[in-house]
């Protein structure tokens, strides 16, 4: 007798890093592999989050120039930053804590936590003299802070969905706040269906993509309502650039890249974007979107 | 057939004659000092062996050759140390305080403080995601901008 394979998979959510992050699995002990997921999110949230006073990065951001040893995956996080900034000429920029707070953006907008940087930081343009030893010290140069932001949240989102697979998952998909990773086995055709929702009505989709392996991230200047809070922006700049767009959603092979590369997008253009072989879309003010022809081929 | 019923009691031990029930003391006296000074003699010997041997151990490690050693705080939080970390350098310009610089001995006795060498963290390429074919279904997501 000929069937169809039977597909069981199952979901759970929980707030971490400061949004809804929801782990999908499909295959393997789902239910024990979603609680790892979602721990393994919790730590990543103690170790990144610039509301954390022991987090790696309120620590680095405190020493002012000292060399601070950190965890490998903070490691890896300060890698994938060089990395993203250099890649995006700089649109990607994780130096912009001190214009984030000077606008007024000190506290979580989950809890009552507040998020302090020495008086003398400011902006970088180059993070080129980020020194990374070895044994895991990270020594920022005097005047540096670090945010994790939404590369945090999609190098979470890769973390989490490439470590299920190795632990028996077929395929998973995790959703950091819109920062989505999926991947799955290479005998699996399990994919995802993800709509891209509107900018300026949240409950309405712009449309509906799909993926099987990769990641997909959406950014917008006024993430999570900032300005019912008086702040004007989410997304800073550090340069001279108006953004052209007020949102943009990224599709790549990873949620970290696909999110350094939406800062890009609304601060430039999408056409770097697509010679990369990426896919992208902006918004701007006037709701009109501008899609590469790459976005096309992810569109049912 | 000691318990057997018939029989009649035995006599209470109280009522056994004792013999030379003068002379115990004193040989009580003297069966109970040897040992004692046996005991004493063993401790002494012992102790003084105890310290001795410390004493060389302590004189012959102090003479061995440099070896390695390890920083505790390399692998405080479970972080496996990687093949880089072998490579010694010398550039002592970083707080030794905070950084878990790698502690040497030379040959001569004398400590060294070194520094790991700078890595570039490996990152993976960008490259395109793999389309899906489903639009709809219990696994649909929403991509927004961080809520």
């Amino acid at each position: 007798m000929d069937s169809s394979p039977l597909t069981l998979g199952t979901r759970q959510n929980r707030t971490l890093m400061g949004v809804r992050c929801e782990v999908s699995v499909v295959g393997g002990n789902a239910f024990a592999l979603i609680e790892e997921g979602l721990q393994m999110v919790a730590d990543l949230e103690r170790l990144w989050s610039r509301f954390i006073p022991s987090s790696d990065i309120c620590r680095l951001n405190q020493t002012n120039g000292k060399a601070v040893w950190v965890d490998a995956r903070t490691v890896v996080l300060v890698g994938h930053m060089q990395a993203a900034h250099s890649a995006t000429k700089g649109a990607f920029n994780p130096t912009l804590l001190p214009l984030l707070i000077q606008q007024g953006d000190t506290q979580s907008l989950i809890d009552d936590k507040k998020s302090s940087i020495p008086e003398t930081s400011h902006v970088f343009s180059s993070l080129d003299d980020i020194v990374i030893r070895a044994d895991n010290t990270v020594e920022l140069p005097v005047g540096m802070t670090l945010d994790a932001g939404g590369i945090g949240k999609g190098l979470a989102a890769d973390m989490v969905a490439e470590y299920l697979l190795t632990r028996g998952a077929e395929s998973v998909c995790v959703n950091l706040g819109g920062d989505i990773r999926v991947t799955r086995r290479n005998n699996s055709t399990h994919d995802w269906p993800i709509q891209i929702m509107s900018p300026s009505q949240p409950d309405t989709a712009l449309c509906t993509i799909s993926l099987s392996e990769g990641a997909v991230a959406t950014s917008h200047t006024n993430a999570r309502l900032r300005a019912d809070r008086g702040i004007p922006q989410h997304i800073a700049s550090g340069d001279s650039f108006a953004p052209s767009a007020i949102a943009a959603s990224v599709i790549a092979s990873t949620a970290a890249w696909a999110e350094a590369w939406t800062k890009y997008a609304i601060l430039r253009d999408v056409s770097l974007i697509e010679s990369l072989g990426l896919a992208a879309m902006t918004v701007d003010n006037n709701s009109k979107t501008v899609e590469t022809t790459t976005w096309k081929e992810f569109v049912r | 057939m000691l318990n057997d019923p018939l029989l009649p009691p035995p006599p209470p031990p109280s009522s056994k004659p004792t013999s030379k029930p003068t002379s115990k003391p004193t040989n009580t006296k003297r069966t109970n000092k040897k040992p004692a000074t046996a005991a004493k003699i063993l401790v002494t010997g012992l102790s003084a062996t105890a310290v001795l041997g410390m004493a060389s151990g302590y004189a012959l490690a102090g003479k061995a050759p440099a070896q390695q050693v390890s920083n505790d705080a390399t692998t405080a939080n479970g972080v496996t140390p990687t093949a880089e970390q072998q490579t010694q350098i010398p550039l002592p310009s970083v707080d030794p305080a905070i950084t878990p610089n790698t502690v040497t001995s030379s040959n001569n006795g004398a400590p060294q403080v070194t520094t790991p060498p700078v890595v570039q963290v490996p990152v993976p390429q960008v490259t395109p995601a793999t389309p899906g074919t489903s639009n709809s279904g219990w696994q649909q997501q929403q991509s927004s901008g961080s809520r």
